[in-house]
């Protein structure tokens, strides 16, 4: 199928640094080469005129447009300017200022900026519309998961608007009530099914199972996944890191503290550890300048001191505290009889007990739990270092629609970043909640009927997890789950799949076109 | 010569495109021969689409991805580069020069570096004896 492309110019003149001449003579070359292109100059569009004119443009016989101009598409303001006759998905924004050369003349350049529209406009001729998907909810409430202050904020925030909130949480919370505000306390999640809109949750609480329904989930930390436990035989408390503020004002004065970077190093098994450094160490800080006992130490494999965290690793030092350091083969180990950890420190290359009537660590961190994996499109050996690409993904951004991440869920972060982060989580899912339904992407990768062999090298491939055998053993893809990346429509032998938004006709145009062989 | 070169440049949308925006913010810009053509991953290009730029009468190829470990959509520039590699096997079977094709991997942030390679690899294949293959592959 083959469309006909209307090109949208803006001339402006401050932003391209074309002169009058330059820009008609491209006009020129783009009129008289292309016939199947109509060509519209507009002023630039960072005025609203332009911007109004824009959206209102209908030319007769073309359904597809390309728009240049000489700003990033982000630098102008308002979202709603392309042309509203014309479905999203066929429309061009195309950014030529990257392609501008200060040396260069303006020859060569008006030749440069024709190409990269002509190619633009040989590849959009061939795409095909996509449509989005209206998914009403089946569910009308938000589950909160996590045990923290943050947690119970959010949720009575959220219930305050009148929207039926959930709130999981691992630790018992007498004290929270409000109303639209279920109460789970004690539970662990234990499993997550569904689409956005009607998410179904697996909990257990106290022993007995339950099966929740959420439209979206509002994940405020992980420690919820997992369940802590003291050693057996041991007169030793263990305090979960978000408790440990509670504990101090209780007024206990224990002979030794011990923060642990994680609950899983006294694990030998366990190999992958978290640690929740800020508040770990504001933690050890507060406790040694308060002189909660004699020894504050802090046991920890690596030590991340980078940026700000240096800082406050300096001054947790200089307050008093003991930090220690221990070999991955060599794991600290707790003596029963006198209530220490005995552990074999790295710098003295000798073993030292450490006495340890109380050991703080953050509740074992599970982030690796397979039904979050699944959603939220993690990397399959999600670990420390994948943690921290969280900052890439940007504040209280999801990888997964419907489920939004927070805090210590999504990656270890300072208290003022957390902060805001969790309002924009909660405005996002109030304006969620009230649209009632949720968009999905046209399916972006479709695979042809018949022509699957069911080798199941797109399940393998698709990082997102987005293809999967269905019943009758052929590959289908999620369109929900799916993210556009076309990694599966390369690596598929039998040639059936199909990426909507840039098929191989596409690329082929405008690689002909940007090479000069015009079909 | 210099004026007749076209290098084909698959951009990953990503941070490859990210880091040519940097870079043309920063003031430098793309050598005249680069034809950028935006893909949403560098995973999605196939071998055929690869030689078919080779056979449209491009002079050299440039797939620019993101950095291996830290790829946006985890595997995209991995299974690039084993395609480009590929290649290179492909070219030196039919005596071509493997080093018209050229993987570049780029940060977003690393804009200045992108460019710089791209320069370098204009200027080896500015080098190299003209290719015409324009029409020959059908």
């Amino acid at each position: 199928m083959i469309g006909k492309v209307c090109m949208i110019l803006s001339d402006c003149q401050a932003c391209s640094g074309l002169s009058k001449e330059d820009m008609d003579r491209m006009l020129v070359a783009l009129k008289c080469d292309s016939k199947s292109a109509h060509v519209v100059v507009v002023k630039a569009p960072c005025l609203k005129e332009t911007r109004k004119e824009i959206r209102d443009l209908h030319i007769e016989g073309c359904d597809r447009a390309v728009v240049g101009m000489w700003c990033h598409p982000e630098q102008i303001g308002s979202v709603n300017w392309l042309p509203k006759k014309i479905p999203p998905s066929l429309i061009d924004v195309v950014d030529l200022s990257i392609f501008t050369t200060k040396s260069a003349s303006s020859a060569s350049q008006v030749e440069k900026f024709v190409r990269v529209l002509r190619a633009s406009a040989a590849g959009l001729s061939h795409a095909e519309p996509i449509k989005d998907r209206k998914m009403p909810f089946a569910s009308k409430s938000v589950m909160v998961i996590g045990s923290n202050n943050r947690a119970i904020e959010a949720a009575k925030s959220i219930a305050l608007k009148g929207i039926s909130t959930k709130l999981v949480s691992l630790l018992p919370l007498p004290g929270a009530k409000a109303e639209n505000l279920e109460i789970i306390d004690e539970a662990i999640v234990e499993g997550l099914k569904g689409v956005p809109g009607d998410f179904r949750v697996a909990c257990s609480q106290k022993g007995q199972k339950r099966d929740l329904d959420a439209a979206c989930i509002l994940l405020v930390s992980e420690r919820c996944l997992s369940s802590v436990s003291p050693p057996k035989g041991s007169n030793i408390t263990i305090v979960p890191l978000e408790q440990f503020k509670s504990y101090a004002v209780g007024g206990a004065r224990p002979k030794g503290i011990v923060f642990l970077d994680d609950l899983q190093t006294l694990n030998a098994t366990a190999d992958k550890v978290t640690p929740a450094w800020h508040m770990l160490l504001e933690a050890a800080k507060m406790a040694a300048a308060n002189k909660m006992a004699n020894l504050v130490t802090v046991i920890a494999r690596d030590v991340k001191a980078a940026g700000l965290l240096e800082m406050i690793w300096k001054e947790a030092a200089d307050s008093g505290v003991k930090f220690v350091r221990y070999d991955d083969k060599s794991r600290p180990k707790i003596n029963k009889e006198d209530n220490s950890i005995s552990v074999k420190d790295l710098v003295l290359g000798e073993s030292i007990d450490i006495p340890a009537d109380v050991i703080v660590a953050p509740v074992t961190t599970r982030p690796w739990e397979p039904i979050f994996i699944e959603r939220l499109y993690l990397p399959s050996d999600w670990d420390l270092k994948s943690r921290l690409r969280g900052p890439q993904r940007g504040t209280a951004q999801s990888p997964c629609d419907g489920i939004f991440l927070i805090g210590y869920a999504g990656f270890n972060k300072l208290l003022d970043i957390a902060e805001p982060e969790l309002d924009s989580a909660i405005a996002q899912i109030i304006v969620f909640m009230r649209r009632g339904y949720h968009v999905a992407k046209g399916a972006v990768a479709v695979i042809e009927e018949g022509k699957c062999s069911a080798c199941l090298t797109c399940v393998r491939t698709c990082p997102y997890r987005a293809a999967v055998m269905n019943d009758s053993w052929k590959a289908e893809i999620i369109p929900e789950k799916c993210a556009g990346c076309g990694n599966c429509v390369a690596v598929c032998p039998s040639v059936a799949i199909e990426l909507k938004n840039c098929t191989r006709p596409q690329i082929k145009a405008r690689v002909a076109a940007s090479t000069g062989v015009m079909q | 010569m210099n004026d007749k070169l076209k290098i084909v440049a698959f951009v990953c949308e990503n941070h490859a495109m990210s880091a040519i925006r940097a870079a043309s913010t920063a003031g430098e810009s793309l050598p005249d021969s680069v034809r950028v053509i935006e893909v949403p991953c560098t995973g999605r290009l196939e071998s055929p689409q690869l030689l078919d730029a080779i056979g449209d009468g491009a002079d050299g190829v440039a797939v620019i991805g993101c950095l291996e470990e830290n790829c946006y959509h985890d595997v995209g520039s991995m299974l690039a580069r084993g395609r480009v590699n590929r290649i290179k096997d492909i070219l030196t079977d039919i005596s071509i020069e493997p080093e018209r094709i050229e993987m570049i991997n780029a940060a977003s942030v690393s804009g200045a570096m992108l460019m710089m390679k791209l320069k370098q690899f204009e200027s080896r294949v500015a080098a190299m004896p003209v290719l015409s293959l324009k029409g020959a592959i059908k």
